[in-house]
């Protein structure tokens, strides 16, 4: 038998390169993608899954009443707003906005995997990177300007749907790993993992307030939460996640985030963006 | 002593009660009070030399501003090794920085009990990172997860 004369160091040695490394011969997106699918339509067979790109509100009917209601004149048109004059306001070269994003209804571009720099892009970064581009100095990632733009952005790309290119090489495969290991992660303290609160526990309630699906989590983003008082972005959310199962949040826009955020929206592709929304 | 039916019936009714006693706790196992008092006098008078030799305090390591200190490298160290891994504790860093403010007051056992809280942590959140480095991969509907009994 030819198995038996391969020294066992090298079988050994085999099994645990297959455990331990992200293998990228085991990530499958596509198959991700229609597991998790699958797996709402079963939990929830009463709900398109169209309809979880409204995250918790998809869930709970009172609560979406009440969201409803705040859409009519929501909190973040004043952000909206701000973020169009910034659009259109001429940086020192006399070029604007509009020399990157054309009319700003891009955000289906973003998050993509970068071949060249071999990293995640998102949208924020897009906007620092135009910015420089044009000889102005970056934002702060958790300035109001950025969550202005973005959110400007955002509002003129709403009923686009979400399309990311299926992950193919082996660095984007790795990106997309990564992602998808912090999201199954047990994390801080309380030792919880993302898909703990909203995959095994979805629909539940944490207190008052109902644990969403992963489906749509990307979707409604910057969004006003009245808890903030202010227009934010995912990233700040994910801070806030960290924060609340006793880990200590990563710097916003740090990799581990865009790579979380690139493994959630390949998982939302197929919804509809329809940020910048309201959250409690 | 052997009983039999007549000897019984001659005795008593009081005798035979006393008599009666007298051969159930001798015979049986069972130990009388007079017996657990002499044990519980026994137990409360070795314990009572025992604390009257070992004051609470002689066991206990002198703690100086350095050894505070030394703890607390300790604890930063092994926070900063969380840090790199991304499992790093809010908890943690507040110990530290506990410990901190108390080794500025002057505080050493306050310092040191703060310091040894935080590596606890510290190197709590460093198992959970190793132990996560595979277990992430038993989660979710996803077709590579494999079973696992740990989660629910």
């Amino acid at each position: 038998m030819i198995i038996n004369r391969v020294p066992h160091c090298v079988v050994i040695a085999l099994a645990i390169f297959s455990v331990t490394v992200p293998g990228v011969a085991t990530a499958d997106p596509v198959a991700d993608r229609q597991a998790l699918r699958e797996y709402y339509s079963q939990r929830f067979f009463d709900v398109p899954l169209q309809a979880h790109q409204d995250g918790a509100y998809a869930l709970d009917a009172d609560a979406r009443e009440q969201w409803l209601e705040l859409e009519d004149f929501p909190p973040y048109e004043i952000d909206v707003d701000e973020g169009a004059d910034l659009f259109t306001t001429p940086f020192v070269n006399g070029a604007n906005f509009s020399a990157c994003f054309g009319d700003g209804a891009i955000r289906q571009d973003y998050p993509y995997f970068d071949t060249t720099r071999e990293t995640v892009v998102t949208l924020e970064m897009a906007v620092n990177e135009c910015l420089l581009e044009h000889g102005e100095s970056p934002w702060p990632f958790s300035s109001t300007e950025m969550s202005a733009v973005v959110g400007f952005i955002a509002y003129a790309s709403r009923g686009a749907t979400v399309a990311i290119a299926t992950p193919e090489s082996a660095a984007a495969l790795n990106a997309y790993e990564a992602g998808k290991q912090y999201y199954l992660s047990r994390r801080g303290q309380l030792n919880f993992a993302c898909s703990h609160c909203h995959i095994d526990m979805v629909g539940n309630k944490l207190r008052a307030e109902t644990l969403s699906a992963s489906l749509g989590h990307v979707t409604h983003w910057p969004t006003y939460r009245f808890k903030w008082q202010a227009l934010g972005g995912l990233h700040r959310r994910f801070q806030e996640c960290n924060s609340q199962v006793g880990a200590q949040p990563l710097d916003l826009q740090s990799e581990p985030y865009r790579n979380l955020e690139y493994f959630l929206t390949y998982m939302a592709n197929g919804l509809q963006w329809n940020g910048p929304s309201t959250r409690k | 002593m052997e009983w039999t039916l007549n000897q019984k019936v001659s005795l008593t009714h009081s005798e035979s009660m006393v008599q009666f006693m007298n051969l159930h706790y001798r015979h049986d196992r069972t130990p009388t009070l007079q017996h657990c008092r002499w044990a519980v006098l026994l137990i409360v008078s070795l314990g009572l030399s025992a604390c009257a030799s070992t004051p609470a305090s002689s066991n206990k390591p002198t703690i100086t501003a350095a050894t505070a200190a030394e703890q607390l490298t300790q604890a930063r160290v092994a926070f900063e090794r969380s840090v790199e891994l991304g499992f790093a504790w809010v908890a943690t860093g507040k110990q530290i920085r506990r410990a901190e403010l108390a080794l500025a007051n002057g505080d050493v056992q306050a310092a040191s009990a703060a310091a040894a809280e935080a590596l606890a942590l510290a190197n709590a959140s460093i198992t959970q990172a190793q132990t996560e480095s595979t277990a992430w991969q038993t989660r979710g509907p996803f077709q590579s997860a494999k079973p696992s009994d740990q989660d629910p």
